[in-house]
């Protein structure tokens, strides 16, 4: 069914999801083409949709939902122009879906929503009266994957995913599928099955266990830039340590949240740096290298120089809460900044930056 | 950008310690660590060792941080002022035009020997 056909209250489910890469895939990942769309609009055969898809089509009928947005069936894959809309859409799209079902446990397709759990084992003892006393034990969850940075991202594949860690941000409500458990996810709360999640701390009354996403949602549209700012650097420090199959997806794959947290108060976007934040911005550095990846330069053109997304490579830069302003003093001076997009998406791709006055193009 | 700028040459070193290359700017007689955004031997686009390079200032301040949360880690170490900045290598893609290659941070002392440029930076 085509967008432009739906009511604008239409309550549908966003697919969060890895494609994996081609290697390790079984079953290929079924696309709407230009060719196929018209077949597509009529109906797709179930058993042409791999084990994630069927999943979360079973997930949402149970939900009682019966509209369902997955990326590479709802962006004709081989239109360029269709796409770059796409990815501007990309924010709403995951904002204003009724709720995302995360395949947090799958690296490709084939994995599915669904996992077979290791049960408990039942123990049997005597006490010193012996009296037979009885437990049932299991392996202990970590739950630490969902409340910091993962230290690994074997066992949430998904959240190495550059696309995926903006759906997460995006999106109202979550529902994520792992190995050992569903948790729920809001800009609330997260939740998990056996109740452990939801940490000891607790901030101004509420529940407080690190969570990125319930900080990012109770902070984001408030015009404070010291918040923002932070937001905005803890943003930056995840997003670089993620995976992208498609080097040019860095900046698109970022892009609505870039466009949630923009503001008057941080001026215009520049491929990852804001410009009323420069010129500290420019000391951003490495921070390590990316999981799983070697810190590196992208062999096309991605970004400039003097952007952190010009380079692989987990980054940070300063912490303004750190910062002695009283000592702080800018000799330097940026006379000119300008950008050439290459979509209307003020915050997606572009071709080519430069700090410099008079301007070069 | 407008800033001063320091003309800087390239020295790599082999550290046995961390077992790994290690990259200094020397200039106006002084030596302080390059922080590479990516190693500089890694082509395409790598910067030599003994290439000239230029040093931007971007801003000073007081190292280590006068406060408290950090006197356990800085012990009695008295602060000083110093510069961070940029290491820019003139641009493979556009001439005329520099590109970042990493950080430097020295003492503020040495900004004498600084000239105020304007420099496009791609």
């Amino acid at each position: 069914m085509l967008a432009s056909e739906l009511k604008n209250d239409t309550e549908y489910v966003a697919l969060s999801h890895s494609w994996g890469r081609e290697v390790d895939r079984v079953k290929p990942i079924p696309r709407t083409t230009i060719g196929n769309i018209e077949n597509h609009c009529q109906s797709i055969d179930i058993a042409d949709l791999t084990r994630t898809f069927q999943d979360a089509i079973q997930i949402s009928r149970r939900l009682g939902l019966k509209h369902i947005w997955i990326d590479s069936l709802c962006i004709v894959q081989d239109d360029k122009r269709d796409w770059e809309v796409s990815a501007g859409q990309m924010a709403s799209i995951y904002a204003n879906a009724y709720i995302v079902i995360s395949a947090t446990r799958t690296k490709t397709g084939d994995d599915g929503c669904f996992s077979e759990r290791v049960g408990s084992h039942k123990l049997t003892t005597a006490k010193e009266d012996e009296q037979l006393v009885t437990v049932f034990v299991r392996r202990e969850t970590e739950h630490r994957y969902f409340t910091q940075t993962p230290p690994i991202f074997d066992p949430v594949p998904l959240f190495e995913r550059a696309w995926c860690f903006q759906e997460r941000l995006l999106a109202r409500r979550i529902i994520h599928y792992t190995d050992d458990e569903i948790y729920w996810e809001c800009g609330q709360s997260l939740l998990c099955e056996c109740g452990s999640v939801e940490g000891p701390v607790y901030r101004d009354n509420k529940p407080d266990n690190g969570n990125f996403k319930v900080q990012y949602t109770r902070h984001v549209h408030k015009e404070d830039l010291t918040m923002k700012l932070h937001l905005w650097y803890q943003i930056m420090h995840e997003y670089s340590q993620r995976a992208l199959t498609f080097e040019n997806d860095f900046l698109p794959a970022l892009s609505g949240t870039a466009s949630q947290i923009a503001s008057p108060l941080l001026g215009r976007y520049y491929a990852g740096i804001w410009e009323h934040t420069m010129p500290q911005a420019l000391l951003w550095r490495p921070w390590g290298g990316k999981l799983n990846h070697v810190a590196r330069r992208p062999p096309g053109y991605r970004a400039p120089s003097w952007s952190w997304a010009a380079i692989d490579a987990a980054c940070i830069t300063w912490d303004i809460n750190a910062e002695n302003t009283d000592d702080l003093e800018y000799p330097c001076q940026i006379l000119g900044l300008d950008r050439t997009l290459i979509s209307s998406d003020p915050y997606g791709q572009i071709s080519d930056a430069y700090i410099a006055w008079p301007p070069l193009f | 950008m407008a800033a001063p700028i320091l003309t800087a040459t390239v020295r790599y070193s082999w550290n046995k310690d961390l077992d790994s290359m290690q990259y200094w700017a020397d200039y106006a007689g002084t030596s302080d660590r390059i922080e590479e955004d990516l190693p500089l031997e890694v082509s395409p686009g790598a910067t030599p060792d003994n290439s000239e390079v230029l040093l931007a200032v971007v801003r000073t301040t007081l190292y280590p941080l006068p406060i408290s949360m950090f006197s356990a880690i800085w012990g009695d170490r008295k602060p000083e002022h110093r510069w961070q900045g940029l290491v820019l290598r003139p641009s493979s893609r556009r001439p005329n035009c520099y590109e970042r290659i990493g950080r430097v941070e020295g003492p503020v002392h040495v900004l004498q020997d600084s000239v105020r440029r304007d420099l496009v930076l791609v």
